[in-house]
């Protein structure tokens, strides 16, 4: 027994000085013989070209009303949730004998903090299959006319109005629908038959002559249906949120600028494709890891955007490029993981596209190019034009890389 | 023996390759750890001579049909190695462990674990540079790291051949994998390249002791031994691809780039008979008189095969270790009649020569060593303390290396295969 003890106390004396008696410093080589290094790459074989497609406003963060700078709002459209932001109260069980709606306002708020305009603006329901009239993804004004949406029935008009902010806040005006016919709205968004009909139309009364923006879906203070109700004297209030939104816009008429150069905007339906030619690029990604890849394009001096930002997806397949054609819709399929952000400075639109090598490098993607389009984020009435000219390769984009390589 | 067993556990799950830092651990495989047990540190001899007790060497079988007991032994190793006069490096393990069943004195039989190859190095590269990358300046930097090493399972056979010669033979099953990082600093950004290797292959040694030249009265005992591949090392090796450490967190996540989801399989690569190790050893222990020993001892390590440079970030690999040794014991009288009697002492000193593949460069290692055994109990358990204190020149860049080493031993018996009387 003794002989263990000891053997013990040894064990945990040498316990404690592996735990205190270690030391770790790096030992100091020259290294300089490594293979791995840095470089540089500079890609000028760059292809493109321009399309027009119907406009998709879908997304983005305003509805907008009003014509100006040859853009025609027409209208908007909205689809409310049936559930309850507190998910616990849906639309139809506000339908229950047991319960008394008190008032049900449908609210907007405008996304700048300046009242633009007094114009009346009125809101409809869609009696029947409401929420098949539009498509977030794919309704424009080729496919959704004044027409399409006659048969829309008016519930009220409203103006924007606006409290007076105190020194510290920001009060944003706000355009509310107080409906009054509570009944007939209510049984048709709280429709049991399941027939989705929980789709309303917004549109201007009186001409605008400027773009004016409420916020969507995709924003802080999105478009909302406020309910008050009691269920056996219990006073109660809901909020239901959108689902989806977007206007209907007419674009302006396309320039020169827009057709003989890279051209993007949303509102214009203008979008881009650009190609690589990396036959020379001796990029493995076995062996090397891409530090950056920056793509540069000037951009016409007559037309300054800082901080317009532009997106890049990755083609899913081979296209072939002209320098401007047109289509009815816009089926160029992309990878749906990997969207990238260039923005707009001083002239030159720069964005960083190292995944899409990257991805290159390891097959996930194929080089078949990207699509330039318009940030949901930037102004959609706005464009950009990035200049490519074929005899004129000091002015056309370029790609620097610097990569690690093993 | 429940408690020899939690021992014998306890050990065995500390057990590791973790030797200190040098330099020689970055060629090839990394540096054949060449001492593992206190009692033959503190003579300086890889194993092959006695200084555990009389004619016993604990990592030579051979000699193990000379004890009376089963014995299990295990070691902590502490390890300092300076280079450069200033920048030290020390760490401590567990480092082997051994047990020893001889049978009736004539045969023996042991299963232990020990380490075989340190691959333990961290290099900082002193080629600080800027580079200048479309009118920006950016500042870049080397670094190295490699962990890991071999791990020898060893299974010993010993017999008594006739009146003068002894023989065993071992079998070690080496195991253990190493990870290699190069690390390329951008803008304080990092960049890494790494590999994984896994080793695998079979070692056997024949020891042979003889006292023949005894009938004529000389009181020498001759040690040889020879170490040949059984199967040869092979490595697996991964390649990992290489990536950004944007978060710099020391490992790929899915802040990096490549996102860690976004990155594939590593690169596999099978390479067999990548390292042939042969040892060839030869000793003597010489009886001046009763219990004092001089002992000798010369052993060559050679890898027969080329191709460690491969794997190694400094492209080269050891080719050959010279190791000399010579040593005195004064071993402890079997019966002791006072506290001193109870005591080994030892002192030793040794040289190796190194001698690196590629730059034909050669590393001498030169020092002394010196021990001191206490045994306790019935069973004539042993504690062993060793020290050695050495140093490496011919080092590359690095001139030379001082190293320390300090070693406690634990070595417990019980007996086995004999017939206790009935109460």
């Amino acid at each position: 027994m003794k002989n263990i003890r000891f053997i013990n106390i040894l064990v945990i004396i040498a316990s404690i000085a592996i735990i205190l008696n270690c030391t770790e410093n790096t030992i100091p080589f020259n290294l300089s013989d490594s293979d791995f290094n840095v470089d540089t790459l500079t890609i000028r074989s760059i292809d493109g070209g321009t399309y027009l497609a119907p406009p998709i406003m879908g997304s983005t963060n305003g509805l907008y009303f009003g014509n100006a700078d040859g853009f025609t709002n027409l209208f908007s459209l909205i689809q409310f949730s049936s559930i309850s932001l507190n998910g616990t109260v849906r639309t139809y069980s506000l339908l229950d004998t047991s319960v008394t709606v008190d008032s049900l306002v449908v609210s907007f708020i405008a996304s700048k903090d300046s009242l633009l305009t007094d114009s009346e603006f009125e809101l409809y329901y869609f009696a029947e299959g409401g929420d098949s009239v539009f498509s977030e993804l794919e309704s424009n004004y080729t496919n959704i006319t004044e027409a399409d949406v006659a048969n829309a029935i008016s519930i009220g008009k409203s103006t924007f109005t606006q409290g007076v902010p105190d020194s510290t806040e920001s009060i944003y005006p706000k355009l509310s629908f107080n409906i009054e016919n509570i009944d007939d709205v209510l049984k048709f968004i709280a429709d049991t038959t399941n027939t989705q009909n929980r789709a309303f139309m917004l549109k201007n009364v009186d001409a605008i002559g400027e773009i004016v923006s409420i916020q969507s879906r995709e924003s802080l203070d999105y478009p909302v249906i406020d309910i008050y109700y009691r269920v056996d004297d219990d006073s109660s209030h809901s909020i239901f949120f959108p689902l989806k939104d977007l206007t209907i816009v007419e674009p302006r008429d396309l320039t020169d600028a827009d057709i003989n150069n890279i051209s993007i905007g949303r509102a214009t339906g203008l979008k881009s494709i650009i190609k690589f030619d990396f036959g020379t690029l001796p990029i493995d990604s076995t062996s090397m890891v891409i530090k950056s890849a920056e793509l540069i394009f000037n951009s016409i001096s007559e037309n300054e955007l800082d901080g317009y930002e532009i997106k890049a997806a990755i083609l899913e397949d081979s296209l072939a490029v002209e320098n401007y054609w047109e289509i009815n819709e816009d089926k160029y399929a992309i990878e749906q993981d990997m969207i990238m952000t260039g923005t707009v400075k001083n002239n030159q639109m720069k964005m960083e596209i190292r995944s899409f090598l990257q991805g290159i490098n390891t097959g996930s993607y194929s080089n078949f190019g990207l699509k330039l389009y318009g940030s949901t984020s930037s102004d959609p009435f706005q464009s950009t034009n990035l200049i490519f000219d074929v005899n004129n390769s000091d002015n056309n984009p370029y790609l620097k890389i610097i990569y690690v390589e093993l | 023996m429940l408690n020899y067993k939690k021992l014998f556990i306890f050990t065995v799950l500390l057990i590791s390759t973790l030797f200190s830092q040098s330099l020689l651990n970055g060629y090839g495989f990394g540096k054949k750890v060449d001492v593992y047990d206190s009692a033959s540190l503190g003579i300086s001899s890889t194993g092959l001579l006695p200084s555990f007790k009389e004619d016993v060497s604990l990592q030579n079988p051979s000699t193990w049909k000379n004890l009376n007991f089963t014995y299990f032994t295990g070691n902590y190793h502490a390890e300092q190695n300076i280079i450069l006069d200033n920048i030290v490096n020390s760490v401590s393990d567990l480092g082997s462990a051994q047990l020893i069943v001889p049978i009736k004195n004539k045969y023996a039989f042991g299963i232990g674990l020990h380490p075989y190859f340190d691959q333990y190095l961290k290099l900082n590269g002193v080629d600080e540079d800027d580079y200048i990358a479309y009118g920006d300046t950016m500042a870049t930097h080397h670094s190295y790291n490699s962990f890991g090493g071999a791990t020898a399972f060893n299974i010993s056979l010993a017999s008594t051949i006739n009146k003068y010669f002894n023989a065993a033979i071992s079998f070690d099953y080496l195991y253990g994998s190493g990870r290699q990082q190069t690390v390329f600093s951008l803008d304080n950004i990092n960049y890494y390249s790494q590999q994984r290797h896994i080793y695998e292959g079979s070692l056997a040694k024949i020891f042979i002791n003889s006292d023949v030249l005894s009938s004529w009265d000389i009181p020498v005992n001759l040690f040889f031994g020879l170490g040949f591949p059984v199967q040869s090392i092979s490595v697996e090796s991964y390649y990992y691809r290489p990536f950004e450490d944007s978060n710099n967190s020391g490992a790929q996540d899915n802040n990096d780039f490549p996102l860690l989801s976004n990155t594939t399989t590593p690169e596999a690569i099978n390479t067999n008979d990548v390292s042939a190790p042969y040892e060839y050893q030869f000793g003597f222990d010489y009886n001046l008189k009763k219990g004092l020993r001089v002992l000798g001892e010369f052993s060559r390590w050679e890898d027969k095969k080329k191709n460690g440079a491969s794997f190694s970030a400094l492209n080269d690999q050891i080719q050959l270790i010279d190791h000399y040794s010579m040593s005195i014991v004064r071993f402890a009288p079997r019966l002791p009649k006072n506290i001193f009697d109870r005591f080994n002492y030892k002192i030793g000193t040794y040289s190796n020569n190194i001698i690196l593949l590629n730059s034909k460069n050669n590393i001498n290692e030169y020092g002394l060593s010196t021990g001191l055994s206490f045994k306790f109990g019935i069973t004539k358990n042993q504690i062993d303390f060793a020290y050695s204190i050495g140093k490496r020149n011919g080092l590359f860049e690095l001139e030379n290396e001082k190293i320390q080493k300090f070693s406690i031993g634990i070595t417990v018996g019980d007996i086995w295969f004999v017939k206790r009387r009935a109460q």
